[in-house]
Protein backbone atom coordinates (compact mmCIF):
# COMPACT_ATOMS: atom_id res chain seq x y z
CA UNK A 1 0.00 0.00 0.00
CA UNK A 2 1.38 3.23 -1.26
CA UNK A 3 0.88 7.23 -0.52
CA UNK A 4 0.20 8.39 -4.01
CA UNK A 5 0.28 12.22 -4.19
CA UNK A 6 -3.21 13.80 -4.78
CA UNK A 7 -2.49 17.42 -4.63
CA UNK A 8 0.22 19.32 -4.03
CA UNK A 9 -0.32 19.11 0.22
CA UNK A 10 -2.77 15.88 -0.26
CA UNK A 11 -1.36 12.31 -0.07
CA UNK A 12 -3.90 9.28 -0.87
CA UNK A 13 -3.83 5.66 0.56
CA UNK A 14 -6.25 3.12 -1.36
CA UNK A 15 -6.73 0.80 1.63
CA UNK A 16 -9.05 -1.56 -0.59
CA UNK A 17 -10.78 -2.01 -3.70
CA UNK A 18 -14.14 -2.24 -2.87
CA UNK A 19 -15.66 -0.42 0.35
CA UNK A 20 -16.87 -2.42 3.40
CA UNK A 21 -17.63 -1.08 6.72
CA UNK A 22 -14.34 -2.85 8.06
CA UNK A 23 -12.70 -1.02 5.04
CA UNK A 24 -13.86 2.40 6.69
CA UNK A 25 -13.55 1.29 10.25
CA UNK A 26 -9.70 1.03 9.11
CA UNK A 27 -9.34 4.22 7.32
CA UNK A 28 -11.22 5.63 10.66
CA UNK A 29 -8.37 4.20 12.90
CA UNK A 30 -5.77 5.30 10.40
CA UNK A 31 -6.68 8.39 10.41
CA UNK A 32 -6.87 9.29 14.45
CA UNK A 33 -3.38 7.72 14.10
CA UNK A 34 -2.02 9.95 11.18
CA UNK A 35 -3.32 12.76 12.79
CA UNK A 36 -1.64 12.35 16.44
CA UNK A 37 1.55 11.39 14.33
CA UNK A 38 1.54 14.12 12.11
CA UNK A 39 0.78 17.04 14.80
CA UNK A 40 1.45 20.41 13.36
CA UNK A 41 1.83 19.16 9.89
CA UNK A 42 -1.84 18.09 9.78
CA UNK A 43 -3.89 20.47 8.06
CA UNK A 44 -6.90 18.43 7.50
CA UNK A 45 -8.11 14.57 6.13
CA UNK A 46 -10.39 13.03 4.37
CA UNK A 47 -11.99 9.56 4.05
CA UNK A 48 -13.45 8.66 0.89
CA UNK A 49 -15.22 5.24 0.00
CA UNK A 50 -11.79 3.14 -0.15
CA UNK A 51 -9.25 5.88 0.54
CA UNK A 52 -7.76 7.84 2.76
CA UNK A 53 -6.70 11.51 1.90
CA UNK A 54 -4.36 13.63 4.26
CA UNK A 55 -3.28 17.09 4.10
CA UNK A 56 -0.33 18.48 5.12
CA UNK A 57 2.22 21.64 5.28
CA UNK A 58 4.69 20.46 3.00
CA UNK A 59 5.45 24.46 3.33
CA UNK A 60 7.31 24.02 6.91
CA UNK A 61 7.26 19.96 7.29
CA UNK A 62 9.90 18.20 4.41
CA UNK A 63 7.84 16.17 2.36
CA UNK A 64 10.84 13.61 2.35
CA UNK A 65 10.56 13.29 6.34
CA UNK A 66 6.82 13.14 6.37
CA UNK A 67 6.44 10.43 4.09
CA UNK A 68 9.24 8.55 5.92
CA UNK A 69 6.75 8.59 8.61
CA UNK A 70 3.66 8.01 7.07
CA UNK A 71 6.11 4.25 6.08
CA UNK A 72 6.79 4.18 8.93
CA UNK A 73 3.37 3.17 9.73
CA UNK A 74 1.79 -0.76 10.85
CA UNK A 75 -1.06 -0.36 8.39
CA UNK A 76 -2.19 -3.84 8.72
CA UNK A 77 -1.79 -3.47 12.44
CA UNK A 78 -3.66 -0.15 13.38
CA UNK A 79 -6.70 -0.80 10.73
CA UNK A 80 -7.05 -4.12 12.59
CA UNK A 81 -7.52 -2.07 15.38
CA UNK A 82 -11.18 -1.23 15.53
CA UNK A 83 -12.26 1.64 18.31
CA UNK A 84 -14.64 -0.65 20.01
CA UNK A 85 -18.32 0.62 20.55
CA UNK A 86 -17.89 3.65 18.44
CA UNK A 87 -18.46 1.57 15.80
CA UNK A 88 -20.94 -0.97 17.13
CA UNK A 89 -23.90 -1.94 15.26
CA UNK A 90 -25.82 -3.02 18.71
CA UNK A 91 -29.12 -1.40 19.38
CA UNK A 92 -27.40 1.24 21.81
CA UNK A 93 -25.33 2.65 19.61
CA UNK A 94 -27.19 3.16 16.72
CA UNK A 95 -28.20 6.38 15.79
CA UNK A 96 -32.07 6.54 15.21
CA UNK A 97 -33.38 8.78 13.01
CA UNK A 98 -37.26 9.09 13.21
CA UNK A 99 -38.78 9.31 9.98
CA UNK A 100 -42.10 10.19 8.35
CA UNK A 101 -42.84 8.05 6.05
CA UNK A 102 -45.92 10.14 3.99
CA UNK A 103 -46.49 11.25 0.22
CA UNK A 104 -47.36 14.85 2.12
CA UNK A 105 -43.55 14.98 2.41
CA UNK A 106 -41.93 12.41 -0.12
CA UNK A 107 -43.27 12.90 -3.18
CA UNK A 108 -41.70 9.73 -4.67
CA UNK A 109 -42.81 7.42 -1.77
CA UNK A 110 -46.14 6.22 -4.05
CA UNK A 111 -44.79 6.30 -7.37
CA UNK A 112 -41.43 4.24 -6.01
CA UNK A 113 -43.73 1.33 -3.87
CA UNK A 114 -45.44 1.24 -7.48
CA UNK A 115 -42.53 0.81 -9.14
CA UNK A 116 -41.33 -1.71 -6.95
CA UNK A 117 -44.64 -3.85 -7.26
CA UNK A 118 -44.70 -2.79 -2.85
CA UNK A 119 -47.39 -1.67 -1.01
CA UNK A 120 -46.54 1.17 1.34
CA UNK A 121 -46.24 -0.70 4.24
CA UNK A 122 -43.48 -3.21 2.91
CA UNK A 123 -41.55 -0.56 1.35
CA UNK A 124 -41.63 1.49 4.99
CA UNK A 125 -40.91 -1.81 6.42
CA UNK A 126 -38.27 -2.44 3.81
CA UNK A 127 -35.93 0.83 4.72
CA UNK A 128 -36.41 0.71 8.38
CA UNK A 129 -35.99 -2.76 8.99
CA UNK A 130 -31.86 -2.71 9.10
CA UNK A 131 -29.28 -1.05 10.23
CA UNK A 132 -26.86 1.17 7.91
CA UNK A 133 -23.41 2.22 7.73
CA UNK A 134 -21.66 5.50 7.34
CA UNK A 135 -19.13 5.11 4.76
CA UNK A 136 -18.92 9.07 3.86
CA UNK A 137 -19.45 12.72 4.66
CA UNK A 138 -19.75 15.28 2.10
CA UNK A 139 -22.46 16.47 -0.69
CA UNK A 140 -23.22 18.98 2.06
CA UNK A 141 -22.40 19.61 5.79
CA UNK A 142 -24.12 16.99 7.56
CA UNK A 143 -24.87 15.13 4.29
CA UNK A 144 -23.91 11.35 5.30
CA UNK A 145 -24.03 8.44 2.48
CA UNK A 146 -25.85 5.44 4.27
CA UNK A 147 -25.56 1.86 2.89
CA UNK A 148 -26.52 -0.62 1.74
CA UNK A 149 -30.26 0.04 1.07
CA UNK A 150 -32.25 -3.41 0.46
CA UNK A 151 -31.80 -4.44 -3.10
CA UNK A 152 -35.80 -4.53 -3.18
CA UNK A 153 -35.67 -0.69 -3.33
CA UNK A 154 -32.62 0.31 -5.17
CA UNK A 155 -33.15 2.99 -7.81
CA UNK A 156 -31.44 5.29 -9.94
CA UNK A 157 -31.09 8.62 -9.46
CA UNK A 158 -34.19 11.05 -11.04
CA UNK A 159 -33.41 11.70 -14.53
CA UNK A 160 -34.15 15.77 -13.75
CA UNK A 161 -32.79 16.25 -10.20
CA UNK A 162 -34.88 18.73 -8.09
CA UNK A 163 -33.92 22.50 -7.60
CA UNK A 164 -34.89 22.25 -3.58
CA UNK A 165 -34.94 19.43 -1.72
CA UNK A 166 -36.83 20.29 1.70
CA UNK A 167 -34.80 20.09 4.56
CA UNK A 168 -34.91 16.66 6.48
CA UNK A 169 -36.22 15.03 3.18
CA UNK A 170 -34.76 10.70 3.93
CA UNK A 171 -33.84 9.74 -0.13
CA UNK A 172 -32.81 6.71 -1.54
CA UNK A 173 -30.10 6.27 -5.03
CA UNK A 174 -28.97 2.98 -5.94
CA UNK A 175 -28.59 1.26 -2.99
CA UNK A 176 -27.61 4.13 -0.61
CA UNK A 177 -30.36 6.37 1.10
CA UNK A 178 -28.87 9.44 2.98
CA UNK A 179 -30.93 12.93 4.61
CA UNK A 180 -30.60 16.01 3.20
CA UNK A 181 -29.57 18.51 5.70
CA UNK A 182 -30.86 21.41 4.15
CA UNK A 183 -32.68 22.76 1.14
CA UNK A 184 -30.32 21.73 -1.56
CA UNK A 185 -30.65 20.66 -4.96
CA UNK A 186 -31.01 17.01 -5.73
CA UNK A 187 -31.43 13.88 -7.51
CA UNK A 188 -32.47 11.18 -5.44
CA UNK A 189 -35.89 9.68 -4.85
CA UNK A 190 -37.82 11.32 -1.40
CA UNK A 191 -39.73 8.50 0.36
CA UNK A 192 -39.68 10.56 3.86
CA UNK A 193 -38.79 13.04 5.86
CA UNK A 194 -36.70 13.69 9.13
CA UNK A 195 -37.01 16.53 12.11
CA UNK A 196 -33.83 15.75 13.35
CA UNK A 197 -30.92 18.35 13.43
CA UNK A 198 -27.72 16.93 11.49
CA UNK A 199 -25.31 19.81 11.40
CA UNK A 200 -25.08 22.31 13.75
CA UNK A 201 -21.78 24.47 13.63
CA UNK A 202 -21.71 25.29 17.08
CA UNK A 203 -21.95 21.58 18.33
CA UNK A 204 -18.71 19.51 18.44
CA UNK A 205 -18.80 17.37 16.67
CA UNK A 206 -21.09 19.37 14.25
CA UNK A 207 -22.44 16.70 12.42
CA UNK A 208 -25.10 13.97 14.37
CA UNK A 209 -23.87 10.96 12.07
CA UNK A 210 -20.10 10.68 11.97
CA UNK A 211 -17.95 8.40 9.21
CA UNK A 212 -18.42 4.79 10.31
CA UNK A 213 -21.42 4.95 12.48
CA UNK A 214 -24.13 2.87 12.28
CA UNK A 215 -27.71 4.60 11.78
CA UNK A 216 -31.30 2.97 11.59
CA UNK A 217 -34.88 4.93 10.44
CA UNK A 218 -37.51 4.91 12.60
CA UNK A 219 -41.30 5.13 11.12
CA UNK A 220 -42.87 8.38 12.67
CA UNK A 221 -46.67 9.57 12.72
CA UNK A 222 -47.28 13.06 11.84
CA UNK A 223 -48.18 14.31 15.46
CA UNK A 224 -44.27 12.92 16.73
CA UNK A 225 -43.22 14.25 13.38
CA UNK A 226 -44.46 17.83 14.68
CA UNK A 227 -43.89 16.99 18.03
CA UNK A 228 -40.25 16.56 17.52
CA UNK A 229 -39.93 20.13 15.56
CA UNK A 230 -40.62 18.56 12.13
CA UNK A 231 -42.48 21.24 9.61
CA UNK A 232 -45.59 20.46 7.67
CA UNK B 1 -19.28 47.80 23.66
CA UNK B 2 -22.64 49.11 22.35
CA UNK B 3 -23.26 48.57 18.98
CA UNK B 4 -23.09 52.10 17.93
CA UNK B 5 -19.34 52.30 18.35
CA UNK B 6 -18.36 49.35 17.13
CA UNK B 7 -16.22 50.48 13.50
CA UNK B 8 -18.60 49.56 10.90
CA UNK B 9 -18.84 49.93 7.52
CA UNK B 10 -22.04 50.19 5.77
CA UNK B 11 -22.57 48.47 2.03
CA UNK B 12 -24.39 50.24 0.13
CA UNK B 13 -23.83 48.08 -3.21
CA UNK B 14 -22.94 45.15 -3.55
CA UNK B 15 -22.75 44.61 -7.70
CA UNK B 16 -22.69 40.51 -8.54
CA UNK B 17 -21.76 38.91 -5.59
CA UNK B 18 -19.37 40.60 -2.26
CA UNK B 19 -18.85 38.09 0.35
CA UNK B 20 -16.35 38.01 3.09
CA UNK B 21 -13.07 35.41 2.96
CA UNK B 22 -10.49 34.59 4.85
CA UNK B 23 -7.72 31.89 4.38
CA UNK B 24 -10.20 29.27 4.53
CA UNK B 25 -11.89 26.77 6.61
CA UNK B 26 -9.61 23.59 7.96
CA UNK B 27 -10.10 20.26 9.95
CA UNK B 28 -13.82 19.68 8.82
CA UNK B 29 -13.65 17.96 5.61
CA UNK B 30 -14.97 15.06 7.06
CA UNK B 31 -18.25 16.64 8.40
CA UNK B 32 -18.75 17.62 4.39
CA UNK B 33 -17.54 20.75 5.02
CA UNK B 34 -15.62 22.84 2.33
CA UNK B 35 -12.46 24.76 2.52
CA UNK B 36 -13.64 27.83 1.21
CA UNK B 37 -11.61 30.96 1.62
CA UNK B 38 -10.02 33.93 -0.92
CA UNK B 39 -10.06 32.14 -4.35
CA UNK B 40 -7.04 34.07 -5.41
CA UNK B 41 -4.68 33.78 -2.37
CA UNK B 42 -2.00 35.91 -3.33
CA UNK B 43 -4.20 38.94 -3.58
CA UNK B 44 -5.97 38.24 -0.56
CA UNK B 45 -2.70 37.92 1.37
CA UNK B 46 -1.06 41.24 -0.72
CA UNK B 47 -3.68 43.05 1.21
CA UNK B 48 -3.24 41.81 4.15
CA UNK B 49 0.38 43.09 4.18
CA UNK B 50 -0.63 46.19 3.13
CA UNK B 51 -2.77 47.40 5.81
CA UNK B 52 -0.37 45.61 8.45
CA UNK B 53 -3.08 42.74 8.99
CA UNK B 54 -1.58 39.22 10.25
CA UNK B 55 -2.20 36.79 6.76
CA UNK B 56 -5.21 35.35 8.47
CA UNK B 57 -7.30 38.21 8.63
CA UNK B 58 -10.63 38.53 7.17
CA UNK B 59 -10.89 40.82 3.39
CA UNK B 60 -14.40 41.19 1.32
CA UNK B 61 -14.03 39.35 -1.71
CA UNK B 62 -15.75 41.48 -4.36
CA UNK B 63 -16.62 39.31 -7.91
CA UNK B 64 -16.25 41.43 -11.33
CA UNK B 65 -16.70 44.80 -8.83
CA UNK B 66 -19.35 47.72 -8.85
CA UNK B 67 -19.25 47.50 -4.82
CA UNK B 68 -19.92 50.62 -2.29
CA UNK B 69 -19.49 51.18 0.73
CA UNK B 70 -19.45 53.62 3.89
CA UNK B 71 -16.82 53.62 7.08
CA UNK B 72 -17.62 54.65 10.16
CA UNK B 73 -14.39 55.11 11.97
CA UNK B 74 -11.15 56.65 10.30
CA UNK B 75 -8.81 53.50 9.22
CA UNK B 76 -6.51 52.27 6.49
CA UNK B 77 -6.89 50.08 3.00
CA UNK B 78 -6.23 48.29 0.34
CA UNK B 79 -8.01 47.21 -2.47
CA UNK B 80 -5.86 44.28 -4.53
CA UNK B 81 -6.92 41.47 -7.25
CA UNK B 82 -8.87 42.74 -10.41
CA UNK B 83 -7.87 45.84 -12.05
CA UNK B 84 -11.09 47.97 -11.00
CA UNK B 85 -11.03 52.11 -10.76
CA UNK B 86 -11.84 52.96 -7.04
CA UNK B 87 -12.37 56.15 -5.87
CA UNK B 88 -13.07 57.40 -2.42
CA UNK B 89 -15.46 60.71 -1.90
CA UNK B 90 -14.81 60.96 -5.50
CA UNK B 91 -11.36 60.85 -5.88
CA UNK B 92 -9.55 58.11 -7.49
CA UNK B 93 -7.41 56.09 -5.70
CA UNK B 94 -4.57 53.46 -7.12
CA UNK B 95 -4.65 49.89 -6.45
CA UNK B 96 -2.45 47.81 -4.26
CA UNK B 97 -1.80 51.10 -2.27
CA UNK B 98 -2.28 51.95 1.48
CA UNK B 99 -5.19 54.38 1.63
CA UNK B 100 -6.46 56.30 4.14
CA UNK B 101 -10.21 57.03 4.81
CA UNK B 102 -11.74 59.15 7.44
CA UNK B 103 -14.73 58.61 9.45
CA UNK B 104 -17.58 58.86 6.92
CA UNK B 105 -15.75 58.53 3.57
CA UNK B 106 -17.41 56.63 0.97
CA UNK B 107 -15.50 53.88 -1.33
CA UNK B 108 -16.57 52.85 -4.67
CA UNK B 109 -14.37 50.26 -6.86
CA UNK B 110 -15.91 50.43 -10.31
CA UNK B 111 -16.09 47.48 -13.15
CA UNK B 112 -12.66 45.13 -13.55
CA UNK B 113 -11.24 45.59 -16.69
CA UNK B 114 -8.70 42.85 -16.13
CA UNK B 115 -9.77 39.93 -13.32
CA UNK B 116 -12.58 38.66 -11.99
CA UNK B 117 -12.00 39.24 -8.16
CA UNK B 118 -11.35 42.20 -5.90
CA UNK B 119 -10.28 42.00 -2.06
CA UNK B 120 -10.89 44.90 0.00
CA UNK B 121 -8.41 44.60 3.14
CA UNK B 122 -9.20 46.70 6.73
CA UNK B 123 -6.53 47.49 9.10
CA UNK B 124 -7.41 45.16 11.99
CA UNK B 125 -9.93 43.01 9.52
CA UNK B 126 -13.65 41.83 9.09
CA UNK B 127 -14.85 40.71 12.19
CA UNK B 128 -17.88 39.06 10.90
CA UNK B 129 -18.61 35.88 13.31
CA UNK B 130 -16.35 33.00 12.67
CA UNK B 131 -18.12 29.76 12.33
CA UNK B 132 -15.41 26.91 13.09
CA UNK B 133 -12.90 28.59 13.27
CA UNK B 134 -13.60 30.68 10.35
CA UNK B 135 -15.15 33.82 8.67
CA UNK B 136 -14.65 32.65 5.20
CA UNK B 137 -18.67 32.44 3.86
CA UNK B 138 -19.65 29.07 1.96
CA UNK B 139 -23.00 30.69 0.26
CA UNK B 140 -23.97 26.80 -0.63
CA UNK B 141 -24.19 25.33 2.51
CA UNK B 142 -25.30 28.23 4.49
CA UNK B 143 -22.51 29.04 6.40
CA UNK B 144 -22.38 33.27 6.61
CA UNK B 145 -24.40 34.74 3.72
CA UNK B 146 -23.51 37.46 0.97
CA UNK B 147 -23.65 40.79 1.88
CA UNK B 148 -26.49 42.77 0.71
CA UNK B 149 -26.69 47.07 0.49
CA UNK B 150 -27.89 48.17 4.09
CA UNK B 151 -26.16 45.70 5.71
CA UNK B 152 -22.77 46.50 8.39
CA UNK B 153 -19.80 45.20 8.87
CA UNK B 154 -17.45 45.13 11.60
CA UNK B 155 -13.75 45.94 11.44
CA UNK B 156 -11.48 46.20 13.87
CA UNK B 157 -10.57 48.98 15.58
CA UNK B 158 -7.07 49.38 15.35
CA UNK B 159 -7.40 52.77 13.42
CA UNK B 160 -5.12 53.98 10.22
CA UNK B 161 -1.97 52.32 10.01
CA UNK B 162 1.15 54.53 10.19
CA UNK B 163 2.66 53.63 7.30
CA UNK B 164 1.54 53.21 3.53
CA UNK B 165 2.79 51.03 0.89
CA UNK B 166 2.41 50.90 -2.75
CA UNK B 167 3.25 47.25 -4.53
CA UNK B 168 3.68 47.53 -8.05
CA UNK B 169 2.10 44.50 -9.96
CA UNK B 170 4.54 43.61 -12.75
CA UNK B 171 2.70 44.81 -16.43
CA UNK B 172 0.33 41.29 -17.62
CA UNK B 173 2.27 39.46 -20.29
CA UNK B 174 0.31 35.96 -20.46
CA UNK B 175 -1.74 35.39 -23.37
CA UNK B 176 -1.49 31.62 -22.31
CA UNK B 177 -2.22 30.70 -18.94
CA UNK B 178 0.32 27.92 -18.24
CA UNK B 179 -1.27 25.45 -15.48
CA UNK B 180 0.91 22.80 -13.63
CA UNK B 181 -0.52 20.29 -11.84
CA UNK B 182 0.46 17.22 -9.86
CA UNK B 183 -0.96 13.76 -11.69
CA UNK B 184 -2.86 11.93 -9.59
CA UNK B 185 -3.03 7.86 -8.90
CA UNK B 186 -5.78 7.67 -11.01
CA UNK B 187 -3.25 8.63 -14.10
CA UNK B 188 -2.32 4.68 -13.86
CA UNK B 189 -6.13 4.03 -14.65
CA UNK B 190 -5.76 6.51 -18.12
CA UNK B 191 -4.01 5.58 -21.48
CA UNK B 192 -0.85 7.40 -21.76
CA UNK B 193 -2.24 8.51 -25.38
CA UNK B 194 -4.95 10.28 -23.72
CA UNK B 195 -2.77 11.91 -21.11
CA UNK B 196 0.01 12.74 -23.68
CA UNK B 197 -3.36 14.46 -25.77
CA UNK B 198 -4.33 16.28 -22.79
CA UNK B 199 -0.91 17.68 -22.28
CA UNK B 200 -0.97 19.02 -25.79
CA UNK B 201 -4.39 20.54 -26.18
CA UNK B 202 -5.37 23.83 -25.87
CA UNK B 203 -8.55 24.31 -23.46
CA UNK B 204 -10.01 27.72 -22.95
CA UNK B 205 -11.94 28.94 -19.75
CA UNK B 206 -15.18 28.29 -20.39
CA UNK B 207 -18.91 30.35 -19.44
CA UNK B 208 -19.64 28.18 -16.67
CA UNK B 209 -17.58 29.17 -13.57
CA UNK B 210 -18.07 30.22 -9.73
CA UNK B 211 -16.14 29.66 -6.55
CA UNK B 212 -16.51 25.81 -7.11
CA UNK B 213 -14.31 25.33 -10.18
CA UNK B 214 -14.03 26.70 -13.35
CA UNK B 215 -14.97 24.30 -16.81
CA UNK B 216 -12.60 24.32 -19.29
CA UNK B 217 -13.61 24.10 -22.78
CA UNK B 218 -12.21 22.29 -25.74
CA UNK B 219 -12.00 18.55 -27.49
CA UNK B 220 -13.22 16.35 -25.14
CA UNK B 221 -11.25 14.11 -22.79
CA UNK B 222 -11.90 10.10 -22.71
CA UNK B 223 -10.10 8.72 -19.61
CA UNK B 224 -12.41 5.69 -20.67
CA UNK B 225 -12.49 5.61 -16.99
CA UNK B 226 -16.30 5.06 -15.12
CA UNK B 227 -16.97 4.07 -11.90
CA UNK B 228 -15.08 5.00 -9.33
CA UNK B 229 -15.49 5.31 -5.47
CA UNK B 230 -16.08 8.62 -4.34
CA UNK B 231 -12.88 10.24 -2.85
CA UNK B 232 -12.00 13.20 -1.15
CA UNK B 233 -11.48 16.24 -4.03
CA UNK B 234 -8.09 18.33 -3.46
CA UNK B 235 -7.98 21.99 -4.57
CA UNK B 236 -6.88 22.53 -7.71
CA UNK B 237 -8.63 18.49 -8.77
CA UNK B 238 -8.87 18.68 -13.16
CA UNK B 239 -12.24 16.35 -12.82
CA UNK B 240 -13.53 15.02 -16.34
CA UNK B 241 -17.02 14.95 -16.25
CA UNK B 242 -18.55 12.69 -18.79
CA UNK B 243 -18.97 14.77 -21.38
CA UNK B 244 -14.83 15.02 -20.99
CA UNK B 245 -14.59 18.62 -20.36
CA UNK B 246 -12.18 19.23 -17.66
CA UNK B 247 -13.18 20.97 -14.75
CA UNK B 248 -10.47 22.49 -11.99
CA UNK B 249 -12.24 22.89 -8.83
CA UNK B 250 -11.48 25.46 -6.67
CA UNK B 251 -12.08 26.88 -2.86
CA UNK B 252 -15.90 25.99 -2.97
CA UNK B 253 -15.87 22.43 -4.05
CA UNK B 254 -17.63 19.74 -2.63
CA UNK B 255 -15.45 17.88 -0.51
CA UNK B 256 -15.81 14.17 -2.14
CA UNK B 257 -16.83 13.30 -5.79
CA UNK B 258 -16.52 10.26 -7.89
CA UNK B 259 -15.38 11.37 -11.53
CA UNK B 260 -12.00 10.46 -12.65
CA UNK B 261 -9.39 13.21 -11.88
CA UNK B 262 -6.43 13.50 -13.95
CA UNK B 263 -4.27 15.84 -10.67
CA UNK B 264 -4.09 18.99 -8.81
CA UNK B 265 -3.14 22.20 -10.13
CA UNK B 266 -0.88 24.21 -8.13
CA UNK B 267 -2.52 26.59 -5.62
CA UNK B 268 -0.63 29.44 -7.10
CA UNK B 269 -1.76 28.44 -11.01
CA UNK B 270 -5.45 27.92 -9.70
CA UNK B 271 -5.33 31.69 -8.32
CA UNK B 272 -4.53 32.94 -11.46
CA UNK B 273 -7.00 30.54 -13.46
CA UNK B 274 -9.29 31.90 -11.16
CA UNK B 275 -8.27 35.75 -12.13
CA UNK B 276 -8.68 34.56 -16.61
CA UNK B 277 -11.31 35.91 -18.26
CA UNK B 278 -13.49 33.90 -20.56
CA UNK B 279 -11.97 32.52 -23.31
CA UNK B 280 -8.33 32.69 -22.32
CA UNK B 281 -6.02 29.74 -24.15
CA UNK B 282 -5.28 27.39 -21.41
CA UNK B 283 -2.34 24.14 -21.31
CA UNK B 284 -1.68 21.77 -18.36
CA UNK B 285 2.14 20.99 -17.38
CA UNK B 286 2.76 17.93 -15.45
CA UNK B 287 4.96 18.65 -12.48
CA UNK B 288 6.73 16.05 -9.81
CA UNK B 289 5.86 16.94 -6.39
CA UNK B 290 9.29 17.82 -5.59
CA UNK B 291 9.08 20.42 -8.05
CA UNK B 292 6.00 21.58 -7.02
CA UNK B 293 7.33 22.12 -3.47
CA UNK B 294 10.50 23.93 -4.89
CA UNK B 295 7.51 26.32 -6.93
CA UNK B 296 5.57 27.12 -3.76
CA UNK B 297 8.63 27.16 -1.89
CA UNK B 298 9.83 30.24 -4.28
CA UNK B 299 6.87 32.16 -4.58
CA UNK B 300 6.16 32.36 -0.80
CA UNK B 301 9.34 33.70 -0.50
CA UNK B 302 8.84 36.08 -3.73
CA UNK B 303 5.44 37.08 -1.65
CA UNK B 304 7.31 37.24 1.64
CA UNK B 305 10.46 39.50 0.03
CA UNK B 306 7.28 41.66 -2.29
CA UNK B 307 8.93 44.66 -3.07
CA UNK B 308 6.33 46.80 -1.17
CA UNK B 309 7.36 50.49 -2.03
CA UNK B 310 6.96 52.59 1.54
CA UNK B 311 5.29 56.22 -0.02
CA UNK B 312 5.27 59.47 1.73
CA UNK B 313 2.28 59.94 2.85
CA UNK B 314 -0.71 58.00 2.32
CA UNK B 315 -2.58 59.07 -0.62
Amino acid sequence: MDWTPAGENALRLVLSEHPSPSTTQGLVALQQEIRELLGNAWIDSAIGYTTLTVFIDFTHYPRERVQRLLASLDIAKITARYAGDFFSSNDAHVIALPTLYSPDVAPDLLSLAEHKGLSLEELIAIHSGQVYFAYANGFAPGFSYLGEVDERLAVPRLATPRRAVPAGSVAIADRQTAVYPKVSPGGWHIIGRCPTLLFDANATPPTLINIGQWVRFEPIDCEQFVALGGEL
Amino acid sequence: MTESTLNQLIVSDVGLLAVVQDQGRFGYLDSGITQGGAIDGFAYRLGQRLVGNSLSAAAIEITLAGFRCCFSHDTSIAVTGADAPIAIDGHDKPMNTTLSVRSGSELTIGHSQHGVYSYLSIAGGVRSEPVLGSRSVVMRDGIGANLCPGDSVPYGDIGPCLSAYQYAAPPRTESQLNLRYIPGFQTELISNAVVDTFHNTRFSVGHNRDRMGIRLSGPAVNTGVSKLWSESTCLGAIQIPPDGQPIVLLADRQTVGGYPKLGAVLSVDCARLSQASIGTPVKFIAVDPTEADRILWLEKNYEAELTLAQLRSSP
